[in-house]
């Protein structure tokens, strides 16, 4: 599939987007919490894909696909918090107005809500572990840590996610 | 969808590295109920139309890289042959003003020989020339020319001689 890929073949991209796009959605949806914004990063992350298939070795095609998710998400968090530097110069009606916390599409699952809740890097280091399938050597690498940091990170973010699912105060 | 299985293969074995084994064991099911967790709560699926909508886009974009290659060939193409052109061009210049710079040298060749002086020198080498061709011919008569006035001369250092014998 890869190889169709990086020779331009549009069947191999089709296929690759109906292997990929579950997990990537997810992997967005999760660290989001909205499928607008889901759907766009995951939009922008095929494309981008098309651009640099070139540059990718089949061997390691998971972990810089996901790496590729997670440089986009980094980008989308700055935007975000451009964003939001931006609205509260403004008036505050305009704000309350433009906050997107409550509307439609907007953190509709507890566990979703409770990421948010986590630091985004703790919130994406695990969600990166669950939906990309990468063990802890390729996640260390992808994140330039050293193995045992990573283990730690996910240690300490799972204990505390399930403490707040268990607390359940959303 | 079980996402647990190929990522937690060996974690027993990587965390045994990190850890006493008591703690080891206990982060490892820590990683368990954490995994169940994104199992009891499945984040939802992309819309088929937004499948759709990708698949339209990256069409359309690999369209565009097939036609952005081709222009980069036209292009290097074009400049390939501009560049043949040019060199022709200029090597053609070289090859057409060396020839000028020839008639130059010619030409001042010529000034040269145009010289007073030279044409001078030239009229006496061809004095000299009819009247050896004279003599050849047998045709000095001792009227006039260099030789005749050697023969003056000659004539005259013989009389001195002669005078100066007879007056002892």
């Amino acid at each position: 599939m890869v190889e169709l890929c990086r020779k331009g073949e549009p069947q191999g991209f089709s296929q690759l987007v109906d292997s990929y796009s579950s997990r990537l959605f997810s992997y967005f949806y999760r660290l989001t919490g909205n499928r607008d914004d889901s759907n766009e990063l995951l939009s922008g992350l095929f494309l981008k894909v098309v651009e640099k298939i070139g540059t990718c070795r089949p061997e390691t095609f998971d972990a810089w696909l996901f790496k590729m998710a997670s440089n986009l998400f980094t980008d989308y968090i700055r935007a975000k918090k451009r964003h939001e530097k931006m609205l509260d110069q403004m008036a505050k009606e305009l704000q309350t107005e433009t906050q997107p916390a409550q509307t439609d599409g907007y953190m509709t699952d507890k566990l979703t809500r409770q990421l948010q809740r986590l630091d985004a890097e703790t919130a994406e280091i695990i969600v990166m572990r669950y939906y990309s399938g990468l063990s802890f050597e390729e996640l260390a690498k992808i994140r330039k840590e050293p193995i045992g940091t990573c283990l730690s990170k996910v240690h300490r973010g799972l204990k505390k996610l399930r403490q707040l699912m268990e607390n359940g105060n959303d | 969808m079980v996402m647990t299985e190929f990522k937690n293969k060996n974690i027993g074995e990587l965390l045994s590295k990190f850890f006493p084994p008591d703690h080891a064991e206990q982060i490892k099911n820590d990683f368990a109920s954490g995994d169940a967790l994104f199992e009891k709560f499945p984040a939802p699926n992309p819309s088929q139309q937004t499948l759709t909508d990708i698949k339209q886009k990256i069409t359309r974009q690999l369209e565009n890289q097939k036609r952005i290659r081709w222009t980069a060939v036209l292009v290097k193409t074009a400049v390939a042959a501009a560049i043949i052109t040019i060199a022709s061009a200029v090597i053609l210049l070289n090859f057409n003003q060396k020839k000028p710079n020839q008639y130059t040298k010619n030409e001042h060749q010529a000034t040269l020989w145009q010289n007073e002086e030279i044409s001078t020198f030239d009229a006496e080498i061809e004095q000299l020339n009819s009247e050896l061709l004279a003599i050849n011919l047998g045709e000095e008569t001792g009227a006039n020319g260099i030789l005749t006035d050697r023969v003056d001369q000659l004539e005259l250092e013989i009389i001195e001689t002669e005078n100066t014998f007879w007056k002892g």
